[in-house]
Parts: structure tokens; sequence; C-alpha cells
């Protein structure tokens, strides 16, 4: 049991189950891939206006206060949509991990022993309250080993339900390789 | 003559009482501008009323559903949704504002209710996950993926439905039963009602009713074929774990099913799981 253990451990850093970050809308403007995109090309098109404002004040602006003056009001100016742009990229939540049942044939998952998946399909309400507790316990508690807590509530799970999970979590927080 | 009369008054007495519910759950700032503009594209004919709840929480959107009035519910929140590809361990939420996952409450609409509209990023996908069925016969169901059209697609939606709005309601098929149970949670008097949440009981994977914030009980038919195991959420956000709401104690039991409902605890009893419980048939 101890081994399945510190695999899964392993799996998920022994840090505890890393939070991921995910999109998540914050205007009426639009979806993630947007946000990214539109936020990106705000941010580039505000830099290059920005650099081609500049040449065309340096070029036709011949009073050096007037130079001045128009340099930064127009730098300015760009820089408020820049700043949007900015925000949109911005536009991130924090995600929470959670275990759920597999289904049948579950792409990517199809090696993994039936009767294992069906023991893990039962407990799966189980190993969500005991990784809550265990991330909790550390969260609060920063002398608290994630490793020793895992261990502590291991008994409560089936081995196969870990090896399950931890092919999940192995699977699930790397790049599909698919 | 006098008995149509008397239907004619009926119906106008039975239009006059629809109402609508428009909840957001957003920033307080998108919240005006939503309802600004959902009030201009929905057209509300008179005597149509408009009930419009800000802030709205899971709770509040499971006495709409339960208030045999309501007629149509739109509801306005942000989505997040799991990235695509591999075999993602992310929850998506529907998140109210917050930051709690409210998705797996729109599993209690009843089949009475015309017209629900859920907006919000990915939300089709988000309610999918989390058991709700979006292809309801018999009513318009609209979940948008992008909120920069929502609101006409849902004005459009919600115009043609009522254009073509189904003379008969779809019946609700009573499913056999094998039995009730009764979910009773107890918050004690030093909890702070500010962070108490609403509990939605899970039975089979789907939401089958909720427990108010305050405590209280609820009876949950149980169908036949469904396994009897409880889980017990409240979609909290877990981002900051010093402001979170009490659970309570919770039990769960039966008249007619056999057996005990045992809590998932460790050594000492404790139960385990932060904004979950978790109940075993045995």
């Amino acid at each position: 049991m101890k081994k399945i253990v510190l695999s899964f451990l392993l799996c998920l850093g022994l840090a505890g189950i890393p939070t991921q970050r995910a999109h998540a809308t914050t205007t009426l403007l639009g979806g993630p891939l947007v946000y990214a995109v539109g936020g990106g090309l705000i941010i580039a098109g505000g830099f290059m206006g920005i650099m081609g404002y500049q040449r065309w004040v340096e070029n036709n602006v011949r009073r050096p206060v007037a130079r001045g003056t128009l340099s930064i009001i127009g730098t300015y100016v760009l820089l408020v949509p820049m700043f949007f742009g900015a925000l949109m990229l911005d536009s991130e939540q924090e995600a929470e991990l959670e275990f759920r049942v597999i289904t049948d044939g579950q792409r990517g998952l199809r090696d993994i022993a039936a009767r294992d998946i069906a023991i893990y399909n039962s407990q799966v309400n189980e190993l969500n309250a005991v990784y809550q507790t265990v991330t909790a316990e550390v969260a609060r508690d920063a002398s608290v080993l994630p490793q020793d807590r895992w261990e502590a509530y291991s008994d409560l799970l089936a081995p196969e339900t870990l090896r399950v999970a931890a092919t999940l979590v192995e699977r699930g927080l790397r790049p599909a390789r698919r | 003559m006098l008995l149509r009369s008397l239907c004619v008054l009926l119906a106008l007495t039975t239009f006059a009482e629809a109402k609508y519910v428009l909840m957001t759950s957003v920033a307080p700032g998108e919240e005006e501008r939503i309802e600004r503009a959902f009030r201009r594209a929905a057209r509300l004919r008179s005597g149509e009323t408009l009930e419009v709840r800000h802030r709205a929480t899971q709770w509040e959107l499971q006495q709409s559903f339960q208030d045999p009035t309501v007629e149509a519910v739109f509801w306005f929140s942000h989505g997040l949704s799991a990235p695509r590809g591999g075999e993602s361990l992310i929850r998506p939420k529907l998140l109210d504002h917050r930051g709690d996952d409210v998705a797996a409450a729109f599993a209690l609409a009843p089949a009475r209710l015309r017209f629900l509209a859920v907006v919000g990023c990915n939300s089709e996908e988000i309610l999918e996950y989390h058991g709700v069925d979006t292809s309801l016969r018999g009513r318009s169901y609209v979940a948008r993926a992008r909120r920069a059209n929502a609101l006409s697609e849902v004005s459009r939606a919600w115009r043609s439905f009522r254009r073509n709005e189904p003379t008969r309601l779809p019946e609700e098929r009573p499913e056999l039963s094998q039995g009730t149970l009764r979910v009773t949670r107890v918050v004690s008097s030093a909890a702070d009602p500010k962070l108490q949440r609403a509990l939605r009981v899970v039975v089979g994977g789907y939401t089958r009713g909720m427990l108010p914030p305050s405590g209280g009980t609820v009876f949950i038919e149980v169908p036949t074929g469904v396994a009897l195991d409880v889980r017990i959420e409240s979609g909290e956000s877990l981002a900051d774990l010093s402001v979170l709401g009490e659970m309570g104690q919770i039990t769960v039991t039966s008249d007619e099913i056999s057996g005990e409902w045992r809590q998932f605890s460790d050594a000492l009893g404790n139960p385990l799981g932060v904004n979950l419980r978790v109940f075993r048939h045995m």
C-alpha cells in the first residue's frame, strides 16, 4: 500500500496537488481564445502604434515643446487600449481539481483494468473527500506534510482506487501525448 | 355564456400571474448592464412581470424552480470550462458572484418550467458535465457558449418560443420509486449566516434536492435502479479556506429503504471533505 501511495504522491508532486489555472469570462466580450488573441493583438498593435506615432511626431513636428507634448499625449492615449488588452489576457481564475467517474472506453484509459476502474468509480466521492481534506490540512498548516496525510487516509481507499487516481493525475495534468 | 366568461376570466388571471425571473450573478457593474439590455431585448408584454434578482445564489435559483407561478428563468453568470484535450481533472464550473459552482443546481429545473436560459461561457458543456439534461423536450433551453451575442440569441429564442408556445406542457412521467430519503442538516447557532451556503443533495450522480443555508430537512424520492449512496455538496469555492461556511451536522435516513447511511469519516469520526460530504448506504 505504501508503495502505491508514494507513487501517487510522486505524480501529484510532494507539495500536494497543484491547482491549475483555467480561463473564465469576466466581461461580455467572448470566450478564452478571443481574450488571448484579442488581448495579444491589442498590446502588439498598441506598441506598434506608439513606435509609429513617435516616428511621425519626430519627422513632422519641428517645435521641441510641441513635439514633446504631442509625444507624451499620444503615448498615453495609445496606452489605454493596451491596458485593456492586458486585462483581457488576465481573465483567469483558479480552477479546482476533481476526480470523476470513468465511462466505458474513455479515450486514453483503455489500458486500465476494468476491475480497477469499477472499484475506482465506486469510491470516486470518497477519493475527492480525501483529496479535499489533505489539501485543506496542508494549506492550513505549513508543517503538515501531504505524504503523511495521504498515508493516514490511505486505508480508507482501495489500492485500485489510488492506482487509477495516480494514472489519471499523471495523464490529466500533463500535456496529452496521443 | 356565463361559463365561457368564467373560462376567459380564468385564462386572463392565469396569464396575468405568469412571472419571469431574471437572475444575474456577476460583478456589480455588469448586473445593471445585463438587466437594461435584457429588458430592451425581451420586449415584455403588458401583464407579464419580470422579477430581477442580482447577486443570485443557487438557493434563490432553486426557490424560483419551486415557485409554480414562474414560467421562465434567465440566468447570467460566468463559466469556467476545463481545458480541452487529455483526461482533464479540472472541474468545469458555472460561477456565481461569490465564485461558487452552481451548475449542478440546474438539474432541479422542473418539467413545468416553460423556458430556461443559462447564459455564460461554455455553459452547455458545463451543464452536461454536471448531468443537467440540456435537450429537454417541450420547452426551450438556451445555453450559449459566448456572451457577445448571448442576449440577442436568448431574446430570439424567447420570442420564437412565445410565438410557438406549446399548448400543453410536457407531462412529468412518474418514475418507479424505491423509497424516500430524509436528509437533515443542523447548523450551529454560531455559524455566520453571511457565509452559509445551500447544500445540493446528489443521489445517483444527479442533484435531486437542496438543503437550505440555515439548515432543515429535504425529502428525496429515489427512482428504482439508482445507487443509494448520497453526496452532499455546497459548490463553495475552495480558494480561501478561512472563510468557508459551515456544512453542519447532516444525517440521511429513510423509513421505506432498509439499511443505514454511514458518513465517510476518519478514524476519529470526523467527516472527510471540505465542501462535500459522502454517505454510503450499508
